[in-house]
């Protein structure tokens, strides 16, 4: 059960980051008057291929993790990153006049198209639903999953909404674990009085609300992505921190760190290549629950209007949006929570196995 | 006891500054300066510099910053928060007040109700734990807990305030209609709050119960209970009277997280349901740029958050006299 909640996160994970292959206003491939394109890789942005590269060097992770168990492991993970590395080199184009209309010209006749398994884009309004009167469109073979109050698809604004929730998590919980370490990391090698004055700081930040903390600091700051990330990052510092400050505590008692010093060791490098390799376990841990609380306060805030600007796709938003027609389409304010919540479902079971898991030998001993 | 206390209070004190410094300062730093937004940006050209220079000495932003902080927190001490900017202003106390009122009659409630099932169930996944029926107990409490407030709340609207079991308002406080007074209107704004009350204490219950099970199972392994036990004493007894006191430690420490909550609210649970209250209140007042509304709310919801640390910090030392040592 654990590892079909992991495996179900983990696909939904994928299914965003690759979010413009599987829905996007352009088709996949087609011959446009006997040409053979592929407008969508052509006409990929910048974040795309940033997700492109993230993903490549995922596949790279997971094929040195399974080095030991053979060729035929690795050969899978190999493969995926060569592709996500090609990927990652396409774009930079702009789309084409026929092939923005590729309905219209697939109806002419004028061209043969393959178009994403979608077929919508997240901005896109589509026409045809317009004109049939009934907005949001309940789900049909044409939009999976509906459309909104505005005509656009509705999966199309949860594989891209997710992405945007998804690369918000990613970077608070960068920042929070930055931060966390760097704090835990001051408190350890400074004992004392540092040590003193952080942890009240750390204290303070728990005992206030946290939600209303980052709300309040964003009614003095510009509303974007950067700085949700940001504040996310900064509020949920806190337990990285501590638990990281817990463990050099208990490794500076630890016999290899005293020899090191009597060895000669010089500060830096003691905390940089002895106590920093050792200590970064559990604090993997806390940065998976930590995504999965990111995820869930970026859903949140986005709700309340602090998300990213509205014709962008985001979960919070369509969530919003869906209150209102509760009663003729419960999908529109349904689907987002559910799948924020089977994403939150998988990561915190990773977490839980990862916690779970017997300690992994010493490292930068020898 | 009396001097601990009196240093502990003390503590206070800093902090205390500290925070409605930070307030101060934030709201001094925002972008155009505090009251940008009666200044109209786009009638910017139409109002001469004489006159935002007029206005600036009338609202004494051309004084210092120390003496105009100084003068805020006397007008702060006194509960005078100044009016909310906007088109209709009205005094921001009457505001946060009427707000605060909702939020912390709304949370109170959510609260013991969350306490008052989190706990036993706590205590009863300790006492069986291991069990096959622990286990299910313990997984359902774990997707509760990855569960986002949010699609509980709109799971139970949809559940209960459209379609075939349409028994409950969807959004607000009163219907329209009701009456303002006697059983009827305490039915209604009972109606109203249910939902509202069961999403927060549902959001709050895998945490409760996971602290008073890790609580609870710390000191059942103690061999005072098995002696206990041994004794023939009833294992109700067993668990609540004996274990429960220092089991429930943890969640005393809770305290200190949650009374801030009877001020703040859950924003998201005020925002979705439409409830007026404080959380519902900070959220526009944001949006809004009403700096008056802000500040007073920061301030009010720290002051809060400290009286919850000190109501921890005093009920464990009353619960465990070995802390009152430290």
């Amino acid at each position: 059960m654990r590892r079909g909640a992991i495996l179900g996160a983990f696909a939904l994970v994928a299914a965003a980051a690759l979010a413009p292959l599987l829905a996007h206003e352009l088709p996949l491939a087609g011959r446009f008057g006997g040409e053979l394109r592929f407008p969508v890789l052509r006409c990929l942005t910048g974040e795309d291929r940033l997700w492109f590269a993230l993903l490549a060097a995922l596949c790279a992770a997971f094929a040195a993790a399974a080095r030991r168990r053979g060729r035929a492991a690795v050969a899978v993970p190999v493969a995926g990153a060569l592709v996500f590395t090609l990927l990652a080199c396409c774009g930079g184009g702009r789309p084409r006049l026929d092939e923005l209309d590729w309905r219209a010209t697939r109806a002419a006749g004028r061209a043969a198209v393959v178009p994403t398994p979608v077929g919508f884009g997240p901005l896109e309004s589509d026409d045809v639903a317009i004109a049939t009167g009934v907005l949001p469109a309940p789900p049909s073979a044409r939009h999976w999953l509906g459309t909104d109050g505005s005509a656009r698809d509705v999966a199309a604004r949860l594989l891209h909404g997710m992405r945007v929730s998804l690369a918000i998590a990613i970077a608070a919980t960068a920042v929070a674990l930055g931060l966390g370490l760097l704090v835990g990391l001051a408190c350890g090698a400074w004992r004392g009085f540092v040590d003193l004055a952080l942890m009240r700081v750390v204290e303070v930040f728990l005992c206030f609300p946290q939600m209303f903390l980052v709300l309040v600091v964003f009614a003095y700051l510009p509303h974007g992505r950067t700085t949700l990330a940001l504040l996310l990052g900064v509020v949920g510092w806190t337990t990285t921190a501590q638990i990281a400050r817990a463990e050099f505590l208990r490794l500076h008692g630890e016999e290899f760190v005293v020899a090191a010093r009597a060895l000669g060791v010089p500060a830096w490098r003691l905390a940089l290549r002895h106590l920093l390799p050792n200590a970064l376990e559990p604090v993997a841990v806390a940065a998976t629950f930590g995504v999965a609380g990111a995820l869930l306060a970026e859903f949140t805030l986005s709700f309340l209007g602090f998300g990213v600007p509205p014709p962008a796709p985001s979960l919070g938003q369509m969530l919003a949006e869906g209150k209102g027609v509760l009663e003729t389409a419960p999908w529109i304010a349904l689907l987002p929570g559910t799948t924020i919540f089977l994403v939150v479902v998988g990561i915190n079971a990773l977490g839980e196995s990862l916690r779970r898991r017997p300690a992994a030998p010493r490292r930068g001993v020898a | 006891m009396r001097a601990w206390l009196l240093r502990r209070l003390l503590l206070c004190v800093p902090t205390l500054v500290g925070l409605t410094l930070v307030t101060f300062l934030l709201s001094r730093l925002a972008p155009g300066g505090p009251f940008a937004s009666i200044f109209d940006p786009e009638g910017a050209a139409r109002v001469s510099q004489r006159e935002i220079e007029a206005t600036r000495t009338l609202l004494g932003l051309d004084r210092p910053l120390s003496v105009q902080y100084l003068e805020w927190l006397r007008r702060f001490a006194t509960l005078d928060f100044g009016m909310t900017l906007g088109i209709a202003p009205e005094p921001v106390a009457t505001k946060v007040g009427a707000a605060l009122r909702v939020t912390f009659w709304l949370q109170l409630v959510s609260v013991t109700l969350m306490l008052g099932l989190g706990v036993p169930l706590g205590v009863w996944c300790a006492a069986r734990v291991g069990t096959r029926r622990e286990k299910t107990t313990g997984a359902l409490l774990f997707l509760l807990h990855c569960t986002p407030l949010l699609l509980l709340g709109t799971l139970l609207m949809k559940l209960f305030c459209v379609g075939p079991l349409r028994v409950l308002p969807m959004i607000g406080l009163r219907s329209p209609d009701a009456p303002d007074h006697g059983l009827a209107g305490a039915l209604d704004v009972l109606r109203h709050a249910a939902l509202p009350v069961a999403c927060i204490a549902l959001a709050g219950l895998p945490g409760i119960a996971r602290y008073a099970r890790a609580g609870m199972l710390d000191e059942l392994a103690k061999p005072f209970l098995v002696a206990a036990a041994a004794r023939g004493i009833p294992e109700r007894r067993r668990l609540f009277v004996h274990a429960l006191r220092v089991g429930i430690l943890p969640i005393v420490a809770l305290l200190g997280q949650i009374v801030p909550f009877l001020v703040v609210g859950s924003v998201t649970v005020e925002k979705l349901f439409s409830l007026p209250g404080m959380g519902q209140l900070a959220a526009e007042a944001i949006l809004a740029r009403d700096y008056p509304t802000v500040m007073a709310v920061s301030v009010v919801v720290g002051v809060a958050a400290m009286a919850g640390f000190l109501l921890a910090d005093v009920v464990q030392a009353l619960l465990d006299r070995r802390v009152r040592l430290a």
